[in-house]
C-alpha cells in the first residue's frame, strides 16, 4: 500500500460504522424503553451501590441471569432471565462477567435475612467453612458489649465472638446491605 | 578448537562498534514482500467462515427490538415439569436454595446465629407449626440446646409456591435424623388460607400461643 | 558502489536510532515498572483467592480492589506504554524517519506515569469508577488518552514527512492502532451512556477493542517486523497481509456483545457480534498462515536469536487466542465458559501469551540497538523465556480445565454452587505457582533491562545470541 488516504479513509470507516452499531445503536433502542419508569431509589440503596462498587464486589458476582433454556440460572433458583428494567438505571452497570460467586441479580428475594448478610460480610467463613469470598471488617466496628445500649451486636457462632465485645454494623454495612435486599426482579419486573 | 566455543576468539566482531556496524548495515532494509497466493485449504477456510458467519447471522438474529433472550422466549414449558410431584426431590432443591444458606447442608445451623433444624421438636412436631414459619418467618430470642439465637428468619410465603413450601417441610421432617409425617401442597393451601392476615412474623410466645389454642403438642 | 551505498544506510539507520533513545526508553522503563507493580497485585489477588483471610484487614488490599488495579496496571502501564515505544522505534524504522515531537512524547510519558499513579491509588482508595478495563476514573483516563493522541499526532507526522514510498504492513496496523485508541479511549469516556445495559454494551465494545484494536495491531506490527527482521527473508506474501489487516478492520470492532451473550441486550446485537467473532477466523488463519510460511524452513533459528524465541512464541498463542476466542463466541460453548475461569485464562492468553511476550521479544531487539550495549547475561534471557512460558502454559492449562468443569457444574442445578468453588481450590493454588513463575521471569527482564540501561557493560561484547552464532540469524 502506497496511498496513505485510502488507508486513512478505511481505519476511520470501519472503526465509526461499528461505533454506531455497537454503542448508539443499542442506545437508540433500549433507551427509550428503560427511561419511562421512574425509580425513587432511595438514599440507602444508592449509597450501597456506591458501596458495591468500590469494595469491586462485581469482580466476583455477576448480576445477570440467563433466561430459562440457556445455562441453569433459573433451575438454581437465581430468577428469570433479567431485563434492561430491572436495573434502575442505577450505574455503573454491574452486569459482571464472573460467579466466583453466585449471581446476584435476586439476592434480596432469595436471602432476604439481613443478620445473615451481616454476618457473611464481617466472616463468610463463619456461615461457609468453604467459601473464599473475603471479609470486610472495615464495614464494622467492634465495641465494647456496654457500650451503645440498644444497639445489639450481629449474631457470631461462638468461635467468632470476642471476648467482652459486640460487634456493631458501620452506616457504610447498613447501606450495603439495604441495597442487596433491594435487588428482587419479581419487584422491578418487566415492561 | 577447545569444547567451550567462545565468540570472542570465533566470530569476527572484535569491538562493540565493529559488532553493531556489522549488524546495522543488515538492517538498511525494510522487510521485503513475497507475493505468493497461499494454500488452498486457507481460501477453502475463508469462504466456509464466512457462509458460517452469515448463516449464523440470518438464522439467529431474532427481531429487530430492544428485546434480550429473543431465542429463548417461545419455548414450550420444559417436560420436567409436567413430572409427578416427589415432595422430598422438590424439598431438597428449595433447601438448597433457599434454607441451606443459614441452617446448613447438615440441618446444624450456625451456632449462636443460626438455629438447627436437625432434632428441632417445631419441625418435627405438628406440621402447621414449620409451615407457618416458613410462611411468615420467626423473630425474638429463641433459647436452642443452651445457645441464644436472635437472628430474625423472614417468611417465604410470597417467594415459595403451596407445593415447594409443602416439599421443603416434608424434607426437613424427614432428614437430618428427624422422622415426621409427609405435608401436602393441599395441607400448605388450607393454612396459607387460614392465616391470609397475617403480616408480621411469629414469635415464640405466639407460637407456643397458638399451639395451646389448637390444642397441639 | 553498492557497499558504500549500503554503509551509507546503515549509518542512517543508526542516526534514527540514536534520537529515538530516550523516547523508547523512557516508555520502555515505565512500562517495566508498571509491569512489575502489576505483578505484585496479580500474585495478592490470586494467593487471596485460596487464602481469602490474608491481608483481609485492610481495605485498600481487598480482593475486589487489588484485581482491577491489577488489570489497569498491566494494561494501561506496562503493554499501552511499552507497546507504544515499540511500536514508535519501528515506525521510525520503517518510514526512515526520526520519531517526532520527541520532547513532547517524554512529556507525556511523564504525565502517563503520574495519571497512573493517580489512578491507582484512587482504585485502591475504593474510587473505582466500576466498569471492568475503565476501572481508572475518567479524569485519569481521558489524561491517559490525551498523552497517547501526542504519540498519534508524532506518529501522523511522521507517516507524512516519510521518506519511503511503499507502507509495509506493519505501518498499517500502528496507524489504525494509534487512531483507534484514543477514539475508544474518548468514546467511553462519554457521560452518554447513561442506562445500565446500554452501558454494559459500551464497556464490553471498549474492553475487547481494548485488546483487538491497540495492542493486537502493535503485536501484531511486531510480528510482521521482527519476523522478517530476525531470519532475514521476505515476509511471505503481500497479498495475505493486505487480507488480514482489512478483515481485523472490518471484523473486530463488532466483537464487543459477545461478553454479553444471554444478558439483558436485545438479542441481535449479541447474534452480530457473535457472527463478527466468527469471521474473525478469516484475518487470523490469514496472518497464521503468512507468518508461519515465513518462518518456515527456519525454525531452527528460534534456538539462537531470543527475540524470535519470543515473537514467534506470541504469534502462535495470537492464532490461538483467537481462534480460541471464536469458538468461545458461539452460544453452546459460551453457555458452558461464561462466568468461569476458562475466560479469566482466555484474557491471559490474549495478553499474556500473546502481548507480553511479543513485547519482551522486541525489547530483546530493540534496546542494544538504541543503548548501543549489549544485554549483560545470555543464560538469565534463556531463563527469563522458560519461565514465562511455563508460567502462562501452567496457569493456561490448569484454569482452562478446571474452567469448563466449573462451567458443567454450575450448569447443574443439583449440584450446590459451593462444590463449584470447592473443585476449583487446587487449580487456583497451580495458578499461584505460575505466577510465581512469571514473576520471576518478569524480575529477570527488570534486572537485565536496568542494568543495560544504567550500567554499561565493556565486558560484553557479543550480541545476545544463545549457542553457536549463525551470521545469517544476526541478532
Amino acid at each position: 500500500m502506497t496511498r496513505k488516504s485510502i488507508l486513512f479513509f478505511g481505519i476511520l470507516a470501519t472503526f465509526l460504522i461499528a461505533m454506531f452499531g455497537m454503542t448508539i445503536l443499542p442506545k437508540l433502542f433500549v433507551d427509550e424503553h428503560v427511561k419511562a419508569p421512574e425509580y425513587f431509589t432511595p438514599f440507602e440503596i444508592t449509597e450501597g451501590h456506591r458501596i458495591f462498587v468500590r469494595e469491586g464486589c462485581i469482580y466476583c458476582h455477576s448480576k445477570q441471569v440467563r433466561p430459562e433454556g440457556f445455562g441453569a440460572d433459573v433451575e438454581r433458583g437465581w430468577g428469570r432471565g433479567s431485563e434492561a428494567t430491572d436495573y434502575r438505571n442505577l450505574l455503573p452497570h454491574n452486569l459482571g462477567t464472573m460467579r466466583t460467586g453466585p449471581d446476584l441479580a435476586n439476592i434480596g428475594a432469595r436471602q432476604p435475612s439481613a443478620d445473615w448478610h451481616y454476618l457473611n460480610l464481617f466472616q463468610p467463613r463463619a456461615l461457609n467453612e468453604q467459601s473464599i469470598m473475603p471479609a470486610y471488617p472495615w464495614l464494622f466496628e467492634v465495641v465494647p458489649v456496654d457500650a451503645r445500649p440498644g444497639r445489639s451486636g450481629i449474631q457470631l457462632p461462638p468461635e467468632f465472638q470476642i471476648e467482652g465485645k459486640k460487634v456493631l454494623p458501620r452506616d457504610e454495612a447498613r447501606y450495603l446491605v439495604t441495597y442487596l435486599l433491594s435487588l428482587d426482579q419479581q419487584i422491578t419486573g418487566v415492561d | 578448537m577447545g569444547k567451550k566455543e567462545d565468540f570472542r576468539d570465533k566470530e569476527d566482531f572484535r569491538s562493540m562498534e565493529e559488532l553493531h556496524e556489522s549488524v546495522l548495515r543488515k538492517e538498511e532494509q525494510i522487510p521485503e514482500e513475497g507475493n505468493e497466493r497461499g494454500p488452498w485449504w486457507m481460501y477453502a477456510i475463508i469462504i466456509g467462515t464466512l457462509a458460517f458467519g452469515f448463516f449464523y447471522m440470518g438464522r439467529y438474529l431474532g427481531e429487530i427490538s430492544h428485546h434480550p433472550h429473543v431465542l429463548f422466549t417461545d419455548r414450550g414449558p420444559a417436560v420436567a415439569e409436567e413430572a409427578v410431584f416427589d415432595p422430598m426431590e422438590t424439598g431438597r432443591r428449595v433447601y438448597t436454595r433457599v434454607c441451606q444458606a443459614c441452617h446448613q447442608q447438615n440441618g446444624a445451623g450456625v451456632a449462636g446465629a443460626f438455629p438447627p433444624l436437625a432434632g428441632s421438636e417445631w419441625v418435627s412436631g405438628d406440621p402447621q407449626i414449620p409451615v407457618l414459619l416458613v410462611l411468615h418467618g420467626l423473630e425474638g430470642e429463641i433459647v436452642r440446646n443452651g445457645t441464644t439465637y436472635n437472628a430474625p428468619m423472614p417468611g417465604f410465603g410470597r417467594l415459595l409456591s403451596d407445593e415447594e413450601i409443602a416439599g421443603v417441610v416434608t424434607y426437613i421432617r424427614n432428614s437430618f435424623g428427624n422422622e415426621a409425617s409427609e405435608v401436602t401442597p393441599e395441607d400448605v393451601e388450607e393454612i396459607r388460607a387460614d392465616a391470609s392476615e397475617r403480616q408480621r412474623a411469629w414469635t415464640e410466645n405466639e407460637v407456643e400461643a397458638f399451639m395451646e389454642s389448637r390444642d397441639i403438642q | 558502489m553498492e557497499k558504500e551505498k549500503n554503509e551509507s544506510e546503515g549509518y542512517r539507520v543508526a542516526e534514527l536510532d540514536r534520537q529515538a533513545k530516550y523516547v523508547v526508553l523512557v516508555l520502555v522503563l515505565s512500562g517495566v515498572f508498571w509491569l512489575l507493580f502489576g505483578t505484585l497485585l496479580a500474585l495478592v489477588a490470586s494467593l487471596k483467592m485460596h487464602a481469602p483471610d490474608w491481608l483481609s484487614q485492610s481495605s485498600w488490599l481487598t480482593f475486589g480492589r487489588v484485581r482491577p488495579l491489577h488489570l489497569n496496571t498491566v494494561v494501561y502501564g506496562w503493554a499501552s506504554m511499552t507497546g507504544a515505544g515499540v511500536a514508535l522505534w519501528m515506525l521510525s524504522r520503517l518510514l526512515k524517519t526520526p520519531i517526532f515531537l520527541r520532547g513532547y512524547i517524554m512529556v507525556a510519558a511523564m504525565v502517563w506515569n503520574l495519571a497512573l499513579a493517580v489512578g491507582s491509588i484512587q482504585i485502591l482508595a475504593g474510587y473505582s469508577r466500576g466498569i471492568e478495563w475503565l476501572e481508572f476514573p475518567t479524569p485519569v483516563m481521558v489524561v491517559i488518552v490525551l498523552c497517547v493522541v501526542v504519540m498519534s499526532i508524532s506518529v501522523i507526522m511522521m507517516l507524512v514527512a516519510r521518506k519511503v514510498k511503499h507502507l509495509y504492513v506493519s505501518v498499517w496496523y500502528i496507524l489504525a492502532a494509534f487512531i483507534w485508541f484514543p477514539l475508544l479511549g474518548i468514546v467511553s469516556s462519554l457521560p452518554i451512556f447513561d442506562t445500565p445495559t446500554v452501558q454494559a454494551g459500551m464497556n464490553w465494545w471498549y474492553a475487547h477493542n481494548a485488546l483487538g484494536l491497540w495492542f493486537t495491531p502493535v503485536g501484531l506490527a511486531a510480528a510482521y517486523y521482527f519476523i522478517p527482521k530476525v531470519l532475514g527473508r521476505p515476509i511471505y506474501s503481500y497479498g495475505l497481509s493486505l487480507i488480514g489487516f482489512w478483515g481485523l478492520a472490518l471484523f473486530y470492532n463488532w466483537n464487543g456483545f459477545h461478553h454479553l451473550i444471554g444478558g439483558p441486550v436485545p438479542t441481535w446485537f449479541v447474534t452480530i457480534s457473535i457472527s463478527a467473532s466468527v469471521m474473525m477466523v478469516i484475518p487470523v488463519v490469514v496472518v497464521a498462515v503468512n507468518h508461519h510460511m515465513t518462518v518456515v524452513g527456519s525454525f531452527s533459528a528460534i534456538k539462537y536469536s531470543p527475540t524470535l524465541r519470543f515473537v514467534v512464541f506470541a504469534a502462535m498463542s495470537y492464532t490461538f487466542v483467537s481462534l480460541q476466542g471464536s469458538m468461545q463466541a458461539l452460544r453452546s460453548v459460551n453457555e458452558i465458559i461464561h462466568f468461569t475461569h476458562f475466560v479469566v485464562a482466555h484474557a491471559h492468553i490474549g495478553l499474556y501469551a500473546f502481548v507480553t511476550m511479543m513485547l519482551f521479544g522486541a525489547c530483546y531487539y530493540i534496546l542494544p540497538r538504541v543503548l548501543l550495549r549489549e544485554w549483560h547475561s545470555k543464560p538469565l534471557i534463556k531463563l527469563h523465556f522458560w519461565l514465562t512460558a511455563s508460567g502462562i502454559i501452567l496457569y493456561v492449562a490448569a484454569l482452562q480445565y478446571i474452567g469448563f468443569f466449573q462451567g458443567l457444574a454450575m450448569n447443574d442445578p443439583d449440584v450446590p454452587f459451593t462444590e463449584t468453588v470447592t473443585m476449583t481450590m487446587p487449580y487456583l493454588v497451580a495458578r499461584s505457582a505460575s505466577g510465581v513463575l512469571m514473576a520471576a521471569g518478569h524480575l529477570i527482564f527488570a534486572w537485565l533491562v536496568f542494568k543495560m540501561a544504567f550500567s554499561p557493560a565493556e565486558e560484553v561484547d557479543t550480541p545476545a545470541l544463545w549457542e553457536k552464532i549463525r551470521k545469517e540469524f544476526a541478532v
